[in-house]
């Protein structure tokens, strides 16, 4: 195949592999929404985009590639890149397009095979799959048959960082770079793999308090608003959920207390019109604590000690001095 | 143990004034309301918060056995009024003012203002009745003239949160019988109990219990048992236990209470769970009259002893005076004892 064939072949598939591209977007980020994964997900705009004619060339005639049939052989001519805030949740969306059933994947890359592989080295760090579909599917005026491929990328911001630097002077040299070049990037890659397990970490540690407490929230404003004949807000619910972390106890254990102690909804009643506490679901919680841990209440209470009194009195608490 | 002032709902509110004696022998007529109190939702809630300030868990309140059971006598009294018509509770609760001026035998207790409420009380609304008599302080009003702030002198304030100036009998009326809390400033201290007595006993016909010997016991031997089973450093055991001493030899106190020792010497990390504690050990939530007969011996040394048979303790006084723990593991503890050593007998 001459350039000219190569290049007229190309042209005529260019929207093609446009939608094509598009497509794979689309299926992915169905199955993203689908398995209840936040809109916030992506810190980039996934996007697909497919290659331009003078690198195409360069790749099929000029890069020793040997290709038997360039035009085939190359699977990226339309490319597809994800790109997210930590490694587990790269971790989490391989998992979900591997799991995809219309979809026949390779795997070009794999940054955690290749450190198990190259332990000493540190270089370019992505996840890249190449898609093709098991069946031939239409696709609006298209149909894109099983020998058609995308090159998915998924990748953590600091990964796609270093790969925005390096990307014509040493992932694909050009000029063959210095020795001291190639040292400085490879320990900026030895800190982004150090930065993106301590994010990771932090995410982690963010997510068991939130999770913990949402799960928490959630059957509270449930409650609240099966049994409270008032319109609830959440607006200091977090505020008091964060003061009192580890004493935050089980749904369950609120559940118990408040269906034994009946008066406490009433009260919640008498008061919500008049007092903001009132009308949060995270009342229920603060009755509960009073009774089992009075004096810790008080002393890490946020606000003034007028608005907790009233919760002492209705269980029949004096007030501790502290 | 929940508390009897939890969910305590005020229904009927009166007052009557009663006034000092000017002869000896004979009882000043009170003056009586012909009509019930009403009061804004605020005020209801402040009045209950009084009464559990007063009377509710870890306060100063104690709970007594009833000693008069007569129908006149003020339990069966209580009971009966809660369910009259309001017609009837406004002239029956004159008998209960003429009772108070009645007990007031001597010339040296003030007059003041009764107030008579009662309620329901508990998930399960039992009727209750309180009974204060509150002593009229002064203070200072706020106004506001024109574009300028004045104060207004009052002479007739009562059951302001100065808890000094207010005695209270509280009574709860179960299926399982009547309970009975006193709240009276005078009880707390052994100087002023004997003044306490008109109150409770002349005019509640009520009596300290009878187990608050056993009662006392248990508070040493428990709160000993909980300090010893806390995780922390010996040395500081060693204070807390020295502070379990001092609280109860403290000649000049008549009551004691978990929440009073709490807040009087642990660590406000500690103080729940001795509280939870106590509970669960179903000690009285409220305070008790402290009778020391049954400890006497116990408390007259500070003593500690070792796994290997060897006892340290001081005639007099704390030992964390004298001692400090500066190491401790499962086999051996390092002491720094001051003083000379004097004696080794054989």
């Amino acid at each position: 195949m001459t350039e000219k064939e190569f290049l007229d072949r190309f042209h005529t598939e260019i929207s093609l592999y446009e939608n094509y591209g598009k497509y794979i977007k689309e299926t992915i980020l169905h199955e993203v929404s689908d398995a209840g994964l936040p809109d916030h997900w992506f810190v980039i705009e996934p996007s697909y985009r497919v290659k331009d004619e003078k690198s195409l060339l360069a790749k099929a005639f000029y890069r020793n590639k040997n290709y038997s049939d360039p035009y085939n052989d190359i699977t990226d001519k339309v490319g597809l890149r994800f790109v997210l805030l930590t490694t587990d949740q790269v971790t989490e969306l391989t998992e979900l397009i591997e799991n995809i059933s219309i979809f026949n994947f390779r795997k070009d890359r794999d940054y955690l095979r290749e450190q198990n592989q190259n332990p000493t080295t540190f270089i370019y760090q992505s996840m890249h799959y190449i898609i093709s579909l098991k069946k031939e599917i239409e696709y609006c005026e298209y149909i894109f048959k099983n020998n058609i491929f995308c090159e998915v990328q998924i990748r953590t911001l600091l990964q796609h960082a270093y790969s925005e630097l390096t990307h014509d002077t040493i992932y694909k040299p050009k000029t063959i770079a210095e020795p001291k070049t190639h040292r400085l990037v490879a320990r900026s890659m030895a800190l982004i793999e150090t930065t993106d397990a301590i994010f990771s970490d932090v995410s982690k540690q963010v997510c068991i308090v939130k999770s913990k407490n949402d799960i928490v929230l959630n059957s509270l404003k449930t409650e609240y608003s099966n049994r409270i004949n008032f319109e609830q807000e959440d607006r200091i619910c977090n505020i008091l959920l964060d003061y009192y972390d580890e004493y935050i106890p089980t749904f369950n254990e609120v559940y118990e207390f408040i269906s034994k102690k009946t008066f406490i909804i009433d009260r919640i009643n008498d008061r919500a019109l008049e007092k903001l506490l009132y009308r949060q679901p995270v009342i229920l919680i603060l009755y509960y604590l009073v009774y089992k841990i009075q004096n810790i209440v008080l002393k890490l209470w946020p606000f003034t000690q007028e608005e907790l009194e009233p919760i002492y009195t209705d269980l029949g608490f004096c007030l501790p001095s502290l | 143990m929940d508390s009897v002032t939890e969910n305590l709902q005020i229904e009927r509110i009166i007052i009557h004034e009663i006034f000092k004696r000017t002869i000896s022998d004979k009882p000043c007529i009170p003056s009586y309301s012909t009509a019930m109190l009403t009061m804004t939702k605020e005020g209801k809630q402040a009045l209950q918060q009084r009464l559990v300030e007063a009377l509710g868990n870890n306060s100063h309140s104690i709970e007594m056995e009833i000693n008069d059971i007569k129908d006149e006598g003020m339990p069966s009294f209580t009971k009966k009024i809660y369910g009259l018509s309001d017609s009837e509770f406004i002239e029956e609760t004159k008998y209960i003012a003429d009772k108070l001026a009645e007990a007031q035998v001597s010339m040296q207790y003030p007059g003041g203002i009764i107030v008579i409420i009662s309620g329901i009380v508990g998930i399960n609304k039992h009727p209750c009745c309180a009974i204060i008599k509150a002593e009229v302080h002064t203070g200072f009003h706020k106004k506001k003239v024109k574009e300028s702030i004045s104060a207004e002198y009052l002479s007739d304030l009562f059951l302001t949160p100065q808890q000094k100036l207010y005695k209270i009998g509280y009574f709860v009326f179960s299926k399982k019988g009547t309970t009975v809390l006193v709240y009276d400033h005078n009880m707390t201290r052994s100087e002023t109990k004997q003044a306490a007595k008109y109150f409770y006993d002349s005019f509640l016909g009520c009596k300290i219990a009878d187990s608050s010997k056993i009662v006392t016991q248990n508070f040493f031997l428990l709160t000993r048992e909980f300090i010893n089973e806390l995780e922390i450093e010996n040395d500081k055991k060693l204070d807390y236990q020295d502070d379990l001493y001092s609280y109860l030899k403290n000649k000049n106190t008549n009551t004691l209470s978990i929440s009073d020792f709490a807040e009087k010497h642990l660590d406000l990390d500690h103080r729940d769970l001795y509280q939870a504690y106590m509970k669960t050990s179903e000690f009285p939530i409220t305070a008790i009259v402290k009778e020391l007969d049954l400890i006497k011996n116990k408390l007259k040394r500070r003593k500690i002893s070792f796994s290997t048979g060897v006892t340290l303790q001081r005639s007099k006084g704390n030992l964390k005076e004298v001692v400090e723990v500066l190491a401790s593991s499962a086999t051996s503890t390092t002491l720094k004892i001051s003083g000379k050593l004097t004696d080794q007998i054989t």
